[in-house]
């Protein structure tokens, strides 16, 4: 396992550590309660399969891609795990030990440039905003929901910021790379760099806005971090909601990314009072939508979204503000269940629908 | 029929077989090197008491011998699985059955980490006071195994004082319970909970237990006082206990040892913190309580102080980094001390006991030995463990390269050494090292 043995240094660290904080906040292990997936579990595997006490396999490969890769185990170590583990995942997938269940999604990303294989041309969809002066690169998850993008791109433009959507968008390759098909990832990061060109851009994807700015070094920007800016700034004003909520951190917009006071401060600008869970910040708790979960294990991303919105139902508010639209129907399903099982409804509310409701 | 294959009958996706899953329970937190795991031949993840009958009694009929380990955060390879066989995974029984606020008591399966305890007691204004570093990973069952330390012996003393009842599976897979259900003593009978406390797993596998929950004090004040030796800091404490002060904690450190507890100070100022030159012990002192009694605790300790040659710490940083470290584990993201510190070489310690009279004697001796077999001294902290009376559990602690085994090789030499010296001097050594020759002296 070749790929792998750059990790020694830090998996024997894990090794000679053996501190186990890794398995506070990782929402798999809350769930499964077996240590092989927790991330000391997983870094003394490797540590056994470099030293070839014994070869990769599917069970490993079940363990190892039943991971949401959100980094919870990064944030109470000071190693790289998760890194590690897509790495792992890339050997994993070069001995064919990669999970069947994706090959739909990786065929469907190379044949159309979209992760569920639809034929959207967002240039066309999109056409009205040819005027607009900002590139708005939407990501897989939010392309095929254009109701949804309009209420963003009228936000926006109550902000005086005018986007265009002109071209015909691929995937940025991140769900190729967290599956660990970096073969794969190479072709559509070229493919992404020749459909889309652009110097600067803004995303609403907070994986899509990661991947672009850290692998393929763009200079990408969350719209929500330009247009904590302007709030800043007192550029935009702004009505009091008034409102209870709690704030569901995506992580890879908070704990990879660091966007963890912006939201918060665009929230309080409209006046909402925000009830924090017990998780929060950088030590969020993942949705559980994240690694290519919902495609193998969906019953156990079910049970990691109930187990985020319990969180959010012992705050005693009534809705969840997030900002990222995998988390947003991830754990739309979590407060149906959660509701089934605890008797109480937290609705699910994206940040933009109450900037919409602001800004009015 | 082979005793896997019934265990697979019985028990389903619960046991573990593929090499991976066992070679992951094949070490704990003592220094070796990584050709010095030891994979059990199966691991059994748990979900019920009959679950480790059914398991236990398997393993009775067939002659293979069992290992129960908790967190794996134990430093002396307690649950390190060296003859092979069935290892039991105690993490997987982690339910809360019980919290019962008007008795103060929570009854849990023996995998609920000792945090767990505390946040099952929080709403209800009770917190479980016997919590090591490691409380975020340390089972309830590991706890009582081994009788482990706690940064609030002082008052509360160890799982002895505060464990009232255990549940067992025998060797031949008997469910027993021992101790006193929710209460604290019987005058007549044997002891037997105090015999399981400390039997590190040689009398059963534990798979529940009752313990003492306390209430949450109103305000903590934790503080550092310099002195010039080991030596005055226990007179110091002598003194305060005699004053009729109850300090909730007390630990005493050695100058070296400070720096491994304020690793964050040095990754944030590029420098270790600066204590002058003459102090030979920092006495980290605890004292919780009403607000009120709190401040007048610390008075009335601040001015004994001043008059036995003690200095209060000025720079409260190094204080509350030690806190952190000790404590609250608030670690910066992404910035967790252990594995920090831990890169090049690894903590590991001897962790004996020796009357209050020896400790500056022991201390010496501590760093002899040390350089004697040619390894990185770490420093000493004393842990005050008993309630309301000076009784140490010390940690002497050196830096391992776990990559070399000569060095591993020479940490055993030293930690037999250590033992041998802490009962010259009517002590004991309190741990031990159950994969090497070592044994309790």
């Amino acid at each position: 396992m070749s790929g792998i043995e750059e990790h020694r240094a830090d998996i024997e660290t894990c090794f000679g550590t053996s501190c186990n904080f890794c398995e506070r906040n990782c929402p798999v292990y809350k769930i499964l309660r077996i240590r092989t997936y927790t991330s000391r579990g997983k870094n003394r595997a490797m540590l056994g399969l470099i030293d070839g006490h014994y070869d990769a396999s599917d069970k490993m490969a079940d363990v190892v891609f039943s991971c949401t890769l959100c980094g919870a185990c990064d944030v109470h170590c000071s190693l790289p795990n998760t890194e590690r583990f897509i790495d792992l995942r890339r050997e994993l997938v070069k001995k064919g030990l990669g999970k069947p269940e994706y090959d739909g999604a990786m065929k469907a990303m190379k044949e159309t440039g979209d992760v569920y294989g639809r034929p959207i041309s967002t240039s066309k969809i999109f056409e009205d905003t040819k005027d607009g002066d900002m590139p708005l690169y939407l990501g897989c998850q939010y392309k095929g929901n254009k109701n949804e993008v309009w209420d963003i791109i009228k936000v926006l433009e109550k902000m005086d910021i005018k986007v265009k959507i002109t071209d015909d968008e691929s995937c940025c390759g991140y769900i190729a790379h967290v599956l660990g098909y970096e073969d794969d990832v190479e072709k559509l990061t070229l493919k992404f760099k020749k459909d889309y060109p652009h110097e600067e851009f803004l995303t609403l994807c907070p994986s899509c806005t990661m991947f672009t700015q850290e692998e393929m070094d763009l200079n990408s920007v969350h719209a929500l971090k330009h247009v904590h800016g302007l709030i800043m700034d007192r550029k935009v004003k702004l009505k009091d909601l008034d409102m209870d909520v709690t704030y569901h951190d995506p992580c890879d917009l908070g704990r990879k990314m660091g966007l963890i006071e912006e939201p918060r401060d665009i929230l309080w600008a409209m006046g909402v009072r925000i009830h924090e869970m017990e998780n929060y910040g950088y030590f969020s708790l993942c949705c559980g939508a994240g690694g290519g979960m919902l495609i193998t294990d969906p019953e156990l991303v079910e049970e990691m979204s109930k187990q985020r919105m319990k969180q959010a139902i012992d705050t005693g508010v009534d809705i969840l503000v997030t900002a990222c639209p995998t988390c947003e129907s991830t754990l739309l399903t979590g407060s149906m269940l959660a509701r089934k099982e605890y008797k109480k409804r937290v609705k699910v509310m994206s940040l933009w629908e109450l900037l919409d409701q602001a800004l009015e | 029929m082979g005793y896997i294959e019934e265990l697979k009958n019985v028990l389903g996706d619960k046991v573990m077989t593929e090499e991976f899953e066992r070679f992951i329970f094949g070490a704990d937190w003592s220094p070796r090197t990584t050709d010095e795991i030891f994979m059990p031949d199966v691991v059994i993840c748990p979900r019920s008491t009959d679950d480790v009958v059914k398991t236990v009694r398997i393993a009775y009929e067939h002659g293979i011998p069992v290992t129960a380990g908790g967190g794996l955060t134990g430093m002396a390879g307690g649950a390190v699985p060296i003859h092979k066989g069935i290892y039991i995974d105690g993490t997987c029984l982690n339910k809360i059955i019980e919290v019962d606020v008007k008795n103060q008591t929570i009854r849990s399966q023996s995998g609920a980490s000792l945090q767990d305890l505390v946040d099952a007691g929080e709403p209800h204004g009770l917190w479980f006071p016997v919590l090591p570093e490691s409380k975020w990973s340390c089972t309830i069952a590991s706890a009582i195994a081994c009788d482990n330390d706690s940064t609030f012996g002082m008052k509360y003393g160890k799982p002895l004082n505060q464990v009232l009842s255990i549940e067992l599976v025998t060797g031949k897979g008997e469910v027993i319970e021992v101790g006193h259900r929710k209460t604290r003593f019987s005058a007549s009978g044997y002891k037997l909970k105090d015999l399981v406390i400390g039997s590190e797993g040689t009398l059963g596998v534990i798979t529940a237990a009752t313990v003492k929950m306390e209430p949450v004090p109103e305000h903590r004040y934790v503080d550092m006082i310099i002195f010039p030796s080991m030596g005055r800091a226990v007179e110091y404490l002598d003194a305060i206990l005699k004053m009729g002060l109850v300090p909730e904690g007390a630990h005493i450190n050695c100058k070296r040892r400070l720096k491994f507890y304020t690793h964050a100070y040095k990754e944030k100022h590029g420098h270790d913190p600066k204590v002058p030159d003459w102090a030979g012990s920092l006495l980290a002192i605890i004292f919780a309580g009403d607000r009120e009694v709190v401040d007048f605790s610390l008075e009335k300790a601040y001015s004994l102080a001043n008059e036995m040659g003690g200095q209060v710490v000025e720079e409260r940083e190094i204080v509350d980094n030690w806190w952190i470290s000790k404590h609250t584990l608030d670690f910066p993201p992404f910035k967790q001390k252990w594995p920090a510190s831990q890169k090049e070489k690894k903590f590991g310690a001897a962790d004996p006991g020796v009357p209050m009279g020896r400790l500056e004697d022991f201390y010496e001796k501590f760093i002899e030995t040390a350089e004697k077999y040619d390894l990185e001294v770490l420093g000493m902290n004393a842990y005050l463990e008993h309630p309301g009376s000076i009784g140490f559990s010390l940690s002497c602690a050196l830096f391992v390269d776990y990559r070399n085994q000569d060095e591993v090789d020479r940490y055993r030499k030293y930690f037999e050494e250590m033992s041998k010296i802490a009962v010259d001097m009517d002590g004991t050594m309190s741990t031990y090292m159950s994969d090497t020759d070592l044994k309790v002296p």
